[in-house]
This record gives structure tokens, sequence and C-alpha cells, in this order.
């Protein structure tokens, strides 16, 4: 009978999905949903270790009968040296290293399984290395059931677990009396059944937890209960239902729908600051006319429910908080005008210590950490660095691509990582402006952009932005293909496309896609149909190492030459020299003043591999400006114009609307003969530069004299 | 107090100072010159330039990340030779220092009267600084050691906005800089020595320095910390006004070259008056010190005589 309510239940959400997709109204959650889980953990601060009791329930979505399940281990990815996380990422993960003491490490058990029916499963159960051959990596366990899980069926499960949390690191652990507890629970991988995304059979996608890779799993229900001496002061995932005291501990009581993962926190140095997000105060107007008209939606605020937001602070980082609670604001402001209505209750920002940053500027549902917020960098000339509003915007901007847009982020990292990346860059302009990310005294500063394309460029191009998290290169070919060159291809497409075809088709994406898990073919395919063209050359950047180099090759102007030689005319032939009849009879008539014409000839060529467009640009000395396409088939392009004035310059995308463009140096070209700004402008660089690097240089040898 | 007026007389000396200054323009400049032909062709004749010149808000970030990618290599190149330049920059500075412990404070002098003290003493200072090193290596090297253990031991649990840690690493900071202070004047002191014994040898030129230095070290030490500070905020102060001139038009550029001199300039002037101040303070304890030395008596310094007083 149960089984008959689900399957009911199922067929109605596949309804629903189906229609949403033709629709374009937002998706909505699967309900009942896959999973579900009960658990009640206490922590004991002085051991750092977490005992448990999970009931998880799981729901079986696919036509097939499952035989076995599979299950996360997270925390043993810190249990050695030997794990796979431990192999690959050589022990460090940004900047940060693993601890090496007896104490430093994690590690999860789980002491007993069994189902309703009370049969234990803990004895048959074995740790697999579904994506490689590290036999000592325990981040996955694979559980033979005795008896499969029928089409649209399901089970439940009791487990008893305990968990030692690692030295902080890579998202999890503790420092002292900060615990951010993530990744801690056995938690289930995700059963994709068949056509999902583009796969030819049903099965598990549980990777082990890779050097490189974030996390995947269902969409579910969660209701945890976090027990802690009573000092802590706690947050976590979801709402606050219950806060119970017993002696000299509290448990408190979370709960949250519809989120595929949780993470909680305690500290007892935090300090709290609480508001309610409230749309119509918080938006900033121009913000919301600016989404509707892109949209083209009547009124993109009017969906923005209240949000309590709660900030956990640092001692000590007082300076920050106007920066977090600001930005978050801007967050929830920017991703849900332009995506949609953010739609949980609460929502917790959590400000990690300056020793504890292994935790920092990393997201869970409803849940994020913030970082780069300690007093130093909070003072000047520090105060227009703005590593906590990226840092927040982006964490916050994952509830979105991430946090409801379930992309699996072990194989397909750019869906998450790299939208938000875009987004993240868009919300900073919006609010910051043109130096969005760094302004520093004396005009030093750098935008959102030029900071992609710096990494961009500075990578070797090995590797294509789509790739198993732990098949790239190196973990910095991994960051800067799932992070920066998608925010650059982002910006791109926004640039071909037009910002209303972009913006509406990723809102298409969004509500389509929200609580289920896309791919990239997924994308492309909702692409597509919004922006009503074939974007198939745009693959060639996602899964191929595509660059794309317009330059101004050669940009001449001079006289044309005259005619000179031997002719043959109806008269008769003629030898011309000077463009005068030299033979059979000297011209020696005065030649008659005709008006001057000048010959400019300009090469454009595209050095790089993806072949794309461009828009030119010619300048004349008479002010005359002459516009140009150049077909994205070429891979070169010359003009030849003969006018009246000498060419000033030629400039190949003068707007920078391709920002895929390797070297934007070489777009222009303004040349030595004749007068304009231009030209006294740009020659007047190379002595101002050169005489800087003299100055720094000279500079610095004067430091030198603290020894001489 | 007349130690400083005696620093503050020593800026007189206006064409040792532009000395000292241009020598390091120069140097700046001879490791810069490859540079000019990359700007030349990345910033002179293309928009890159402009946007450059006039930092447009979005396009000369981009430009400039351009330019250090295309020329990294030659990038990479002038980092190697400035270090020749700055291995340059100390031994002419050591030269210097030779003419300026002689002739500075007792008048004026001609280059000449300048530069043959500058020859005599030259191996003298670079015995001292390879001493001074030396002396660097070991103190600094206790201390930090010190320090980084003191911290690991009583101080790995404490959070990082504790009182403590700051009081801490606030500590550590000034005993660094005032052992560097202390080791500073000994080196300088040391090198002072031949002002006052022409034939002095760099061991016991220390042992001098640290004679001179007893029961005045507070003194010293204060010398040390007010050219340090005021000459520090003053260098700070006319690099700061040479990097926030947004200079486009040739006037603007030529008043940027001027202010940026003017910083090598003050940097050059804080030295020379340090030394003054240094003289001054070491010509009423000379005496004293060089008394307990019998080997090393004073010998008169055949220079002095043809410097007027």
């Amino acid at each position: 009978m149960a089984d008959r309510r689900n399957l009911l239940a199922l067929v109605l959400a596949a309804f629903s999905a189906l229609v949403s997709a033709t629709t374009g109204l937002a998706a909505t959650p699967v309900s009942p949903p896959v999973v579900e889980y009960r658990i009640e953990v206490a922590l004991d601060p002085a051991t750092k270790i977490l005992k448990g009791r999970e009931r998880l329930t799981w729901r079986n979505p696919s036509a097939d009968a499952v035989g076995e399940l599979r299950f996360h281990m997270y925390l043993n990815a810190f249990k050695n040296g030997r794990t796979t996380f431990m192999r690959e990422s050589g022990r460090q993960l940004r900047g940060d290293e693993a601890g090496r003491k007896a104490g430093d490490w994690g590690w999860i058990d789980v002491s007993s399984m069994k189902t309703a029916a009370g049969e234990e499963l803990r004895p048959r159960a074995r740790f697999i290395q579904p994506d490689g051959n590290d036999p000592d990596d325990q981040t996955v366990l694979a559980v033979p059931l005795s008896s499969p899980i029928p089409p649209r069926g399901g089970i439940v499960l009791d487990i008893v677990f305990e968990g030692k949390l690692p030295k902080i690191f890579a998202r999890t652990g503790y420092i002292r009396d900060y615990f951010l507890v993530g990744q801690w629970y056995p938690k289930l991988g995700v059963y994709e059944p068949a056509g999902m995304r583009g796969r030819p059979r049903g099965g598990w996608n549980c990777h082990a937890l890779h050097g490189n890779s974030e996390f995947y799993a269902d969409f579910g229900n969660f209701d945890v209960s976090m027990t802690v001496p009573s000092r802590f002061v706690v947050g976590a995932t979801g709402k606050r239902v219950a806060e119970t005291k017993s002696g000299d501990t509290t448990t408190y009581r979370y709960v949250q729908e519809n989120v595929h993962d949780f993470a909680w926190t305690a500290d007892p140095r935090f300090q709290v600051t609480e508001f309610t997000f409230e749309a119509p105060r918080d938006v900033p107007a121009d913000w919301a006319a600016l989404a509707a008209r892109k949209l083209e939606i009547a009124n993109p605020q009017a969906t923005l429910r209240p949000v309590a937001v709660r900030l956990l602070l640092q001692p000590g980082n007082d300076g920050a908080r106007e920066r977090y609670l600001r930005s978050t604001r801007e967050a929830l402001s920017f991703y849900g005008l332009w995506y949609g209505a953010y739609p949980y209750e609460t929502l917790t920002l959590v400000d990690p210590p300056d020793d504890g940053m292994g935790s920092g500027g990393m997201e869970y549902p409803t849940f994020v950490t913030g970082g780069l917020a300690n007093a130093f960098l909070t003072r000047w000339p520090f105060t227009r660095v703005r590593g906590i509003e990226v840092v927040t915007i982006h964490e916050v901007g994952h509830q979105w691509w991430y946090g409801m847009i379930g992309s699996n982020e072990f194989e397909e990292s750019w869906l998450d990582e790299g939208l938000n990346d875009d987004a993240e860059a868009r919300a900073m302009e919006l609010a910051y402006g043109g130096r969005d990310m760094i302004q520093l005294p004396g005009g030093v500063g750098i935008d959102s952009i030029s900071y992609r394309r710096f990494y961009y460029t500075g990578l070797p191009n090995l590797d294509p932005i789509r790739r198993c998290a732990w098949c790239y290169a190196s973990g910095h070919s991994y960051g800067v293909n799932s992070y920066m060159k998608v925010g650059l291809f982002m910006a791109q497409l926004r640039n071909d496309l037009g910002p209303s075809a972009f913006a509406r088709a990723q809102r298409a994406f969004f509500d389509e896609w929200s609580f289920r898990h896309p791919s990239t073919d997924d994308f492309f395919r909702t692409f597509e149909r919004v922006a009503g063209r074939d974007l198939s050359t745009y693959r060639a950047i996602v899964e191929g190492t595509g660059a794309l180099d317009w330059q101004v090759v050669t940009a001449k102007t001079s006289k044309p030459l005259p005619d000179e030689g031997v002719f043959d005319r109806p008269e008769g032939r003629v030898t011309l020299e000077d463009g005068r009849v030299a033979l059979p009879a000297k011209d020696t008539t005065k030649k008659e003043s005709e008006p001057e014409v000048y010959s400019s000839r300009v090469l454009f060529g595209n050095t790089g591999d993806w072949l794309h467009g461009a828009h030119a640009r010619l300048a004349f000395e008479d002010g005359a400006i002459l516009e140009r396409e150049l077909p994205a088939a070429a891979k070169w392009v010359r003009y030849e114009i003969r006018y009246k004035s000498r060419l000033a310059w030629a400039v190949v995308d003068p707007e920078r609307k391709n920002v895929w463009d390797w070297n934007h140096l070489n777009d222009s070209k303004v040349l030595s003969s004749g007068k304009n700004e231009a030209k006294v402008l740009s020659k007047r660089a190379p002595l101002k530069y050169t005489g800087f690097a003299a100055w720094l240089l000279g500079l610095w040898n004067q430091l030198a004299w603290m020894l001489a | 107090m007349r130690s400083l007026l005696a620093g503050f007389r020593a800026l007189s000396h206006g064409k040792l100072i532009l000395l000292l200054a241009l020598t390091t323009t120069l140097i700046g400049l001879g490791a810069a010159a490859p540079l000019g032909s990359a700007f030349s062709r990345d910033f002179g004749g293309t928009f890159a330039g402009h946007h450059v010149l006039r930092n447009h808000p979005t396009f000369a970030p981009s430009d400039v990340i351009d330019f250090l990618r295309e020329n990294r290599a030659l990038l990479s190149g002038v980092a190697g030779g400035s270090r020749y330049g700055v291995l340059l920059t100390v031994i002419l500075q050591m030269f210097f220092a030779g003419g300026i412990v002689v002739v500075l404070g007792r008048g004026d002098f001609t280059f000449g009267q300048f530069f043959e003290p500058a020859r005599r003493n030259f191996w003298h200072n670079l015995k001292c600084l390879f001493l001074f090193a030396v002396l660097l290596g070991v103190v600094f090297g206790a201390f930090l050691g010190g320090a980084y253990a003191v911290d690991k031991k009583l101080l790995a649990d404490t959070p990082p906005d504790a009182a403590a840690g700051a009081l801490f690493d606030w500590g550590v900071r000034i005993v660094a800089v005032l052992l560097w202070g202390a080791l500073s004047l000994l080196y300088d002191f040391a090198r002072a020595a031949r002002r006052y014994s022409p034939s002095i040898g760099a061991w016991r030129a220390f042992g001098f320095a640290r004679r001179a230095l007893r029961g005045s070290w507070t003194r010293g030490l204060i010398l040390f910390l007010f050219w340090l500070l005021l000459g520090g905020a003053a260098w700070l102060a006319s690099i700061a006004a040479a990097w926030s001139l947004p200079a486009a038009s040739p006037a603007a550029i030529g008043l940027l070259f001027l202010l940026q001199f003017l910083s090598l300039y003050v940097r050059s002037a804080v030295r020379v008056a340090a030394w003054g101040s240094y003289l001054e303070f070491l010509d009423h304890r000379a005496p004293a010190a060089l008394a307990r030395f019998r080997a090393a008596r004073p010998a008169p310094d055949p220079f002095l005589a043809r410097i007027p007083a």
C-alpha cells in the first residue's frame, strides 16, 4: 500500500516536472522526497567525537530493482595519508594543510545498520573504490541488501555511527572550541535512473571524496537534533524548532525540507547578529527595475520572501559585521531577482576564525561560511579589497547554483561553481561598480572580468571546462576551469546572446531544473531553446580548449602609388612614369590637381583556434569612422580602403565584448603618421611606465641600504 | 639633541645627497631599460597605452595583466638583473660610507677629499658587512627561533583575536626593531671607527662600537629610531605622493618624474642625516672608546689636515 502511494507521488512529481519543463514554471521538489534523514547526534568537545543515530528513509526513484545501497563516508577521507583525498590533494587544499598529529585525523564508523524488520546489514557492508585503485580509501560504503528494493519501493534504515572530526581542513573539523561539522554523517549517494543526466542505465552515482571534488546528493528532508555543552552557540542548516536543556548540555533540533545536505557549527565565542531580509526594504529599486527589464517579468521582486538571517561572527571581527550583512542582502536580492526567490526561511552565515580558514568559503544548504574578515583585512588600505563581499556573495549564491540546482559537483563542477562564479561577478559589479574586486589607494584595482582573465590566460590551456573533478591536469587547473574560465564563458555567452536573452535562458534553466539534477546537455538544451540559436560552437570551449585571439595584424596608410609601367590603351601603347606619359612623347603639361586620396590597408586575424566573430572599427584622421563585422568563420579579414583622409587607428572588438579573447594588447594599432589623440597618448605611455619601472627598481635598491 | 641637530646640519651637503640619489636612479634606469622596448611595443601605438594612461576602470587592469603575461620572460630577466642592481647598490653604498664617515661634520669638502677615504675604507667596510651579516644571522636566528618556540608552547591554543597573541606579536616586532637598531648601530659605528683610527681593523672596530655605545645604548637607539621613523615617514610620504599622481599630460608626467626622484632623494638625505647624527654622537665618545685599545692607537688622518675646519 505504501509502495502504491509512493508510486502515485512519484508519477505526480514526474508529471509536475514535465509540465514545468514545457511551460517554464518553476520545478517543484519531489514529494515525498527521495531521502529523509532523522539524526540525533552528540558532540564531545574534548575528544572531538560525534556519536549519532540516523533513521534513513530512501525511496527508489527508478524503474530498477536496487539490490545495494551506497553511502558517502566523507570523514574517512581524513583517516590517514593514503586516502584518495589525501593522495590527490597532497594533504593540502586552498593553502591549508592537513594536521599530522595524532589528534588531527578524522574518521567515521558505522557500528550498526538495521532495516525496519530488524535485519543487521553492517556485517555485509564493505568499502569500495568506485573511481580507482586506492585500496585504503574508505569514503564509499556499499551495503548489499538481502532483497532488492523494488521500483518505486522504499527502505527505512536505523544507523548507529561514530565520527571523529579532523583538525580543521577541507571544509570540516575543529580548531580549539570552534567546530564546523560538515560531511559528518553516513550520506546516501544518488541513484540515477536511466535517462537522468544522459545515463543509459540506472545506477548509483557515489564517488570517493577526491582532492578536487565537492559533493552530490539527493534532495530530501532533514530533522537533526544536536547535543552540545550549553556554553556553545550553535548554528545549522534549516530552522531551529526546539531547544532542550538537560544538565550542562543543550539539544538543538533543526529541520529543513528539500535540501541535499546538512551542516552545523558550534563555538562558545560566536557573536550572534540576526536580521530579517525584507525585499521591499533591502532590494535596491534599480536592481529590481533592471531585472524586470532584462527578464521581461513584470515584478521579479514580488516573489521574494522574508529570510531570517543569522550571522555567527568571531570576536575581534566586528569590522566585518556590516560588510557581511550588506553583502548577504545584496546576494539575496541579486540571485532572488535574476534566478528565483530563495525558498527557505533561514540562512546562517558563519565567520570562521583565522586559523580555521580550512572551513571558510563553503556552502551548505541554508548555511554558508565566509572568510577574510579579520581585523587586518578590514582596515585601511584594505577596506576596499572586497574579499568578504566576494566570498559572502559567492557562498550565498550557491544556495541557487548547488543548493537548488543540484548538479553533480564530482562530474560537472562548472555547472555550480562556474555558473555561480559568473553570477557572483555580476552581483559584485552591480553592487560595487567598475573595480568591484579590489580598489587600493592610488587608483590601483581590478574588476571581475580582468580577475578571471588573469587566471584563464595565466594557466597552461590543457583542460576543457567540463571534466570529472579528479581528471584535471592539476588542482589549479580544476580551480580555474571550474570557476574563472566559466565566469568568462558565461560573460562571452551573455555578450553574444544579448543580456535579455541570456537572462531569460538562465532563468528558464533555473526554473526547469531547480530541485533536480541537470547536466551540461540540459544546460545547452535550455539555452538553445530560449535563445533560439544553435550553440554548438560554444561547446568547443566547454568541452574543448578553444582559444580566441583577434588582433590587428597590420595597419598601414599611404598615398596610393601612381600608375607606372607599360599600358596597352585604345590609342596605342604608352609608358607611364609617376602617373604621366613618358613614352611615346613625354607629357610636360602641368598635372591637374586631383583631390588627395589615401590607401589604407588593415589586416585583422584570429590566431586562436576557436572561430568566433568580432566587431572592427577603423577611424580616419578627419574623424570618419568605419564599422565592420568580422565573420565567425574567418581566420583573417583584410580591408583596403581608399579615402580622402589617412587612417588614424584600427581596433578589433573596441567594446571588449569578446572576453574570451586571449590578448587585448594586440587588439588595436594606432598609426604613427598624422596627429590624433590616440597617437599622442599612446606615445606618452612607454615613457611614463619605463620611468615608473626605473623608480620602483630604484626604491628596491634603496631598501638595500638597510645593509649598506 | 646635539646629535639630532648635527643630522639636520648634514642635510646641507646637497651634492653628496644628490650623488647617492643619482646613483640609485641610474642603477634603476639601467635595470628598467630593457622594459622600455616592451612598453613601446605594447603600450605605444596601441589603445592599451591609452587605457593604462587614463586608468580605464575595466580595460586597464586587463591590459596590465596581458602585458605582464606577454612579457613574462623579459620581466623575469629584469627581476634577475635587478638583483645585480641591488648588489651594485650595496657595494657603492659601502664605498660611499667610507668617505662619509671621514668628511661629514668637518665642514665643506671636495669630491677628491671624499673619494680618497671612500677608496681607502672600502675593504674595511666590506669586512664590517661580513661581521654584521654573521651577527644578524646569529642574533635574529636565536631570537626568532625562540619566539617561535614560545609561541608554539604558550599560545598554540589561543584564539587569533586574543589580546595575548596580539601583545606577543607586537612584542616580537618591537624587540626585532630594537635588535635591528642595536646591530645597525654597531655596524655603522664600526665603519665610523675609521674616522678616528684610519688603520683600525674590522674586528676591533666592532669592539670600538661596543665601547662607544656602553652606557649610551638608549641614546644611540633613540637616534636610530628617530631617523628610522622620521625618515621612513618622509620616504613613504614622498612615495605616496608619486604613486597617487595620475599623470597623463606631458607636464604631469614631468611632475611625476620629479616626485619619483624626490622620493629617492629623500631616502638619500635621511641616510646622510643619520650619518651626521651618528658621527656627532661618536665624536664625543671616540677618544674614550679608542683609549681602551693598546694596539690600535689613533693615528692622525692624513686627509683631515686638508679639510677646512
